[in-house]
């Protein structure tokens, strides 16, 4: 079962395409729009979090300031326990490797694991 | 050592990570919804016999597990903000400071084991407290291993795994996490 989290209504923020797949635990902070495209697989306890904050401030470093959304698009693979943060855009046909955290865009057609960053343009 | 010893001695063991309070507690704050009743979760955690300050919320019921004086060792300062998934073990003291965040699935360990023989590698069991100091911020998913003092102000990037001090007022991130960034104090802050 997802666990889907956030003010309001929740389910209007949710958005996920078709032929997908979800494994067991996935948890989804809708505070923002989260936008999953058509045949994405994603894996056991992943987290989608939407919720940003700012550091800014010296007394209070985890200060919520807003929200930004989420996109992974068509055909992409998320492996298991990776963390999305916000505001990141996922390209289509990108892997991400299993416990990942994704804090920057990940253009098309990469393969990241760990640190590591292999490109997936000639994979077929 | 007599059978009867033995017996009442496995008996303590298998016994001390009981708690009816606790239980009690995992019963009620588990029929509140996720992010809804924070304040009320806080509040039934200070009724349970935890230490928690005024204005803390809690977005979720956290995992807590722990011995005997279980409920001596968790305090939580005024106005943190606690998100859901949290694990929390409190085989030692964990102190944290005012207006810390927490994030999802943050973990914060206090027992870990010896390194032993190889035929055991994981020998006896060793607790630490560990502290999280005012303002500081630990991001989702990070890891808190026993015997650390997270600094004032800090901030812990997402996925960590904390096995050292950090300073006050420093980002630290990466498997073992370094220091990425020094932060700026507060205005007027000796430190």
């Amino acid at each position: 079962m997802p666990r889907l989290v956030g003010p309001g209504d929740v389910a209007s923020r949710l958005r996920v395409g078709t032929f997908g797949g979800f494994n067991a635990r996935c948890f989804f902070e809708l505070d923002d729009q989260v936008t999953i495209g058509d045949h994405v697989a994603v894996g056991q306890d992943v987290m989608f979090l939407t919720r940003m904050r700012d550091s800014s401030d010296p007394n209070r470093r985890g200060r919520s300031s807003g929200s930004a959304p989420i996109e992974v698009g068509n055909g992409a693979w998320i492996g298991a326990r990776c963390t999305i943060m916000p505001g990141v855009k996922i390209g289509a046909g990108s892997v991400i490797g299993a416990s990942v955290v994704v804090d920057k865009d990940v253009p098309p057609n990469i393969l990241l694991m760990g640190t590591r960053r292999i490109s997936l343009a000639k994979w077929r | 050592m007599t059978g009867w010893e033995k017996t009442m001695t496995l008996l303590r063991e298998e016994t001390t990570g009981i708690h009816p309070r606790l239980i009690a507690l995992n019963a009620v704050i588990g029929l509140l919804p996720r992010h809804h009743a924070q304040a009320t979760r806080a509040r039934m955690l200070s009724m349970a016999g935890f230490r928690v300050g005024a204005g803390t919320r809690l977005a979720g019921p956290p995992k807590i597990n722990g011995g005997q004086k279980l409920f001596q060792n968790l305090v939580i300062g005024r106005d943190c903000e606690i998100e859901a998934d949290c694990v929390l073990d409190l085989e030692e003291r964990i102190t944290i400071g005012d207006r810390v965040t927490l994030s999802p699935g943050v973990m914060i360990l206090t027992s870990t084991h010896e390194l032993d023989i190889r035929e055991h590698r994981a020998g006896p069991v060793q607790l630490s407290p560990v502290s999280i100091g005012d303002g500081a911020w630990l991001g989702p998913r990070c890891i808190i291993l026993p015997g650390v003092t997270v600094g004032a102000g800090a901030i812990v990037n997402p996925g960590a795994v904390v096995n050292k001090d950090v300073a006050p007022h420093t980002r630290v991130g990466g498997v073992p996490a370094v220091q990425l960034e020094v932060l700026k104090p507060a205005q007027g802050d000796a430190s």
